[in-house]
């Protein structure tokens, strides 16, 4: 049957009987089954449709909420939450049962709702959410439940890493490295021509008696090696098959399989060997194997495939984070076909975890802004684990979209382009309560620097030219600086600007957020969907007529049946109009380097910059150290002449006796070089004591570094700071 | 209009024998969902139905001996006017000549979709039997449902006790929205809750009757049934005791001997059933 529909006229003419419930799954283990339970605030026999009787056991809805956000990357939960009476000890029972009560993680809910129109007419549920318990509380007469979407974002989801499971020999140096997953064509042949992608030794390998290195290039088959360096230089012809082997190429031993199955469990990886004085040199480390890649291919979905090197080259990021999401993320690919898009669950098995059609309609929009679309390129995993978290954002960012989960608890992506309302709410017919707005002048920026192209054989990046509106610093009160964002999959300059300027475009007037309610034909909606506006309340004169919003969050309250909506007003008149829209080229920034590794990141124009240390780290002074994790940061004074710069320092010392003072040094070759700023007194306090000092303006771009001095004697310091950067 | 008809919650046959046992119910003949199973039946919760999945169905009540029944009352149901639903009785368990055979007489739905809910009285005929059994045929227009049988040990009728026509109410539960421009955006919650509020009458026989009720009912906390157009009406109401005058909350009651007003509210049948 079709999914219920509530239409603006139904509900308007009256009487219509709305009912939501919520089915909670918990799954089969231990021997048990699948237990499923319906339960709604009034009892509800459906004795011919929707699965049956649904127990009157809800005390109270707590709602269901979901929303995007497209400022950061940040993937926002779901959250459905309910409390119910258990006197008759059902849930009791089920927590006591040894089949299924140590799997609370695996408790699934689906809340639906339906009209008595729909009922009548036998439509299937509207499905509000979905989600994996998250809390259950209380205690023999109620329990209070709420259930998130199935992505754990804090959760550390482990890459592969290098193991003697499949590299007997293995160096230690890298044992417990992450395998890279290389995505799209990541060449340096036009610029640099030293290879792009670094390979990694893993030991030897005996190849018809031959000891051969052999170094890993990805954890996965790769659509084609287009070149290979040795310390830079380029291997050639003829030596592929005597100092080289590689997929593709003569001499590779292993006929028209690109890609080798190693170890147990068994897990795909694209090889080169070498020997020799390349091979010897690479395992060594004074002259590394570098190659020129195309990444992982795919059938014409994107998403499933072979997996063997056979098919096509994913080239669009969308697909790529898609493909990504899908076989690494949620899934745990090792070896053979691509996994493809997971079911949402046992007890779903016909729903899927990713919404696929709106990774589409993004591809499709992207296209449709720059032609051609956004091409992107990177390797993950060479900088190690990370949270799923911030697996999401640094993709999304590189796809300039937003995650979000959607009604069907799937994950799905949207962008601010696709400007075709789909509904009309007016102050006469829909609007509830009026229209409550929020400025957030924080959100405020007009200058945009960020990053792309990251060399990963020598861990910098590319800055690109940052993007500004002089409309917007001319209006506003001059220039903002956002965080520089880091585009970590594109590779194009034109892709990179294209994702920067729509950041610009988002941020260079205040964003501006309307809330309002609308009766239950408001859960058709869908977070990033656009929907028009006419009401009085409107800023402006005459309020609002068909103002175009875009929806960032939606909230159902089943007791009172509004559906709150928040949405950012994108029909506003850019401060620039049109012509504000050509950026102007601004300029990058402040560079930023963790420890001694040189990390070249242009960041920031303004605000407070880590510059290393902990409170709850000692460390015995005697003369001058580095603190602890030292964050250099490099100035450009160039750009910078006209700023002021205030090194924040937070210390104290164990010993009221000892006297220690902050430093800042100036960095040369990652070493410190000459004190160039100080706090103006030594310090003996034993409990925290903030001081500041001000940095000098210099010329050209100068490395700084945070260091404690032990004055009168040696003495254990704990010490922070921060570089504050004050236009 | 009739006498106003009850029967007491402990003398309902279907979930409490004199004894003070439960009767055996089982399912006889045809077939219930498994959703909806028997025990849907005398859960005292009219929302909460059987199903019958295979028809006809017979649901046999064993009373473990013979027992009296003056009537039985089908409460919220979606069978068709002059479908032949039966209430047999027999000393064994044997349903194909049963010494009594009984139809129930349904009447048209009331507007807003939910059922009359008819009252069969017996007693003008032999009636006690250790084995009774409710014989749903096959033939309804749509999928069968029973929310409650209410099998009365005994029947009351109040003649002159009771102040009838009372004060009727319908009471349905709902929401209204109104958007900023004015319109109206009414729901309904699924619901019907009818009240009736009459004045008992102080004579002696109708100030016992009174005072059985109320304690039979623990003071408003256990169901009773009643139909407030007497046995002939044709729909039997599940209530229970809304608050009394001076009496605050559930198990309070404090009355005037010599006359007293009474409230009951019918107890949800939920959402008309598809």
């Amino acid at each position: 049957m079709a999914v219920t529909t509530f239409t603006p006229a139904a509900i308007r003419a009256g009487g219509q009987i709305v009912t939501p419930w919520v089915t909670v799954y918990l799954p089969a283990v231990g021997g048990g089954s699948l237990l499923t339970y319906r339960w709604a605030d009034i009892p509800i026999a459906d004795i011919n449709t929707l699965g049956g009787m649904k127990d009157g056991r809800i005390l109270q809805w707590g709602g269901v909420r979901r929303a995007i956000d497209f400022r950061d990357g940040q993937v926002e939960q779901q959250a459905i939450s309910f409390s119910l009476a258990d006197v008759d000890q059902v849930l009791g029972a089920a927590l006591a049962s040894t089949n299924n009560r140590f799997w609370l993680r695996g408790w699934e809910s689906k809340v639906e709702i339906i009209g008595s129109a729909g009922r009548t007419a036998l439509d299937d549920a509207l499905v509000l959410g979905r989600g994996v318990l998250r809390t259950l509380q209380g205690g023999r007469q109620s329990w209070a439940l709420t259930f998130a979407d199935a992505l754990d974002l804090d959760e550390l989801r482990p890459l592969r890493t290098l193991s003697t499971a499949q590299f007997a020999d293995l160096p230690t140096a890298v044992a417990g490295a992450v395998e890279p997953i290389i995505y799209g064509e990541i060449n340096d042949a036009a610029t640099t021509n030293k290879g792009a992608v670094p390979t990694i030794y893993v030991g030897t390998e005996t190849i018809s008696s031959v000891v051969w290195h052999r170094f890993l290039v990805a954890g996965h088959a790769c659509k084609g090696i287009l070149a290979t360096y040795s310390g830079g230089t380029l291997i050639s012809a003829g030596q592929y098959g005597v100092d080289v082997l590689a997929p593709g190429y003569t001499g590779w031993p292993f006929g028209s399989t690109v890609y080798r199955d190693i170890g147990t469990p068994t897990r795909r990886y694209t090889l080169i060997y070498a020997r020799g004085p390349v091979g010897d040199n690479a395992a060594n480390g004074t002259a590394t194997l570098t190659v020129n890649v195309q990444g992982i291919e795919a059938s014409a979905d994107a998403l499933t495939g072979n997996a063997d090197g056979s098919q096509t080259l994913i080239t669009d990021v969308v697909k790529q984070w898609r493909h990504f999401l899908a076989n690494f993320l949620l899934q745990d690919w090792q070896s053979g076909t691509w996994l493809g898009n997971p079911i949402w669950s046992a007890s779903q098995p016909t729903l899927t975890k990713i919404e696929s059609t709106s990774f589409d309609t993004v591809v499709t929009e992207l296209t449709t802004r720059l032609a051609g679309g956004y091409v992107g390129a990177g390797v993950v995993g060479y900088d190690g684990q990370k949270p799923i978290r911030e697996h999401i954002a640094e993709w999304c960012r590189s796809c300039d979209a937003g995650m979000f989960v959607n009604a069907s608890g799937q994950l799905a992506l949207a962008t601010v382009d696709a400007k075709a309302s789909s509904a009309t709410y007016t102050e006469q017919d829909d609007i509830i309560g009026g229209l409550a707005f929020s400025y957030e002048p924080d959100a405020l920026y007009n200058v945009v620097p960020y990053t792309y192209a990251e060399a990963y054989t020598a861990n910098q990046v590319t800055a690109g030219a940052a993007r500004v509106s002089s409309g917007s610093a001319s209006a506003f009160g001059g220039r903002r600086a956002l965080v520089s964002r880091a585009f970590r999959f594109l590779r194009s300059s034109t892709v990179a600007a294209s994702a920067a300027s729509a950041v610009l475009a988002r941020h260079r007037d205040p964003p501006l957020r309307v809330r309002f309610a609308v009766p239950v034909y408001g859960l058709h909606r869908e977070v990033g969907q656009y929907v028009s506006l006419t009401h009085k309340d409107g800023i402006g004169s005459g309020g609002w007529a068909g103002r175009l919003v875009q929806i960032e969050s939606i909230a159902f309250d089943p007791g009172s049946k509004l559906v709150q909506i928040t949405a950012i007003d994108r029909g506003y008149t850019s401060v620039g109009g049109d012509s504000a829209e050509a950026y102007s080229a601004g300029t990058g920034g402040v560079s930023i380097t963790t420890g001694s590794t040189s990390v070249a990141t242009v960041a920031v124009l303004a605000g407070d910059r880590h510059l290393g240390g902990a409170l709850e780290t000692g460390i015995r002074v005697n003369g001058v150290q580095d603190v602890p994790n030292a964050v250099d940061i490099t100035i450009d004074w160039s750009i910078f002449a006209a700023y002021t710069m205030t090194v924040v320092v937070w210390g104290f010392t164990r010993n009221a006796s000892a006297t220690w003072r902050a430093e800042l040094w100036s960095v040369v070759s990652n070493s410190p070089s000459a004190k160039v700023a100080e706090d103006s007194a030594a310090q003996s306090n034993t409990t925290r004591a903030e001081r500041s000092f001000t940095l000098a303006a210099s010329t050209g771009s100068v490395t700084y570094r945070l260091r404690v001095r032990g004055v009168s004697t040696a003495e254990t310091i704990y010490c922070m700071g921060s570089l504050r950067i004050q236009p | 209009m009739g006498n106003l008809a009850y029967g007491l919650w402990s003398e309902n046959r279907a979930v409490r024998l004199a004894s003070g046992s439960a009767p055996t119910i089982t399912v006889e003949s045809g077939a219930l969902d498994a959703g909806f199973p028997v025990a849907n039946l005398t859960d005292q919760n009219p929302a909460v139905p059987i199903k019958v999945s295979t028809a006809p169905c017979g649901i046999q009540f064993d009373m473990g001996t013979a027992t009296s029944v003056e009537a039985v009352a089908l409460i919220h149901h979606n069978f068709d006017v002059g479908l032949a639903v039966r209430w047999q009785g027999n000393a064994s368990a044997s349903w194909g000549s049963p010494t009594l055979n009984q139809l129930f007489t349904f009447t048209a739905d009331h507007a807003d979709g939910y059922s009359k809910n008819p009252i069969l009285d017996i007693r003008g005929i032999s009636h006690s039997f250790r084995y009774w059994r409710l014989l749903i045929p096959s033939g309804n227009s749509a999928t069968p449902f029973l929310g409650e049988i209410w099998i009365f040990g005994t029947l009351y009728e109040v003649a002159a006790n009771i102040e009838m026509p009372g004060r009727f109410g319908r009471r349905f539960p709902g929401l209204r929205h109104q958007t900023d421009g004015g319109t109206l955006i009414d729901y309904a919650h699924g619901s019907k809750v009818r009240t009736l509020r009459a004045m008992t009458h102080p004579d002696t026989t109708g100030r016992t009757a009174r005072e059985t009720l109320i304690d039979d009912t623990l003071g408003g906390a256990r169901p009773f049934v009643l139909d407030p157009y007497g046995v002939t009406g044709g729909d039997a109401w599940m209530v229970k005791f809304a608050a009394f005058p001076g009496g605050h909350e559930v198990g309070e009651v404090a009355y005037d001997v010599h006359e007293h007003a009474v409230e009951v509210l019918e107890l949800s049948r939920g959402l008309t059933v598809v």
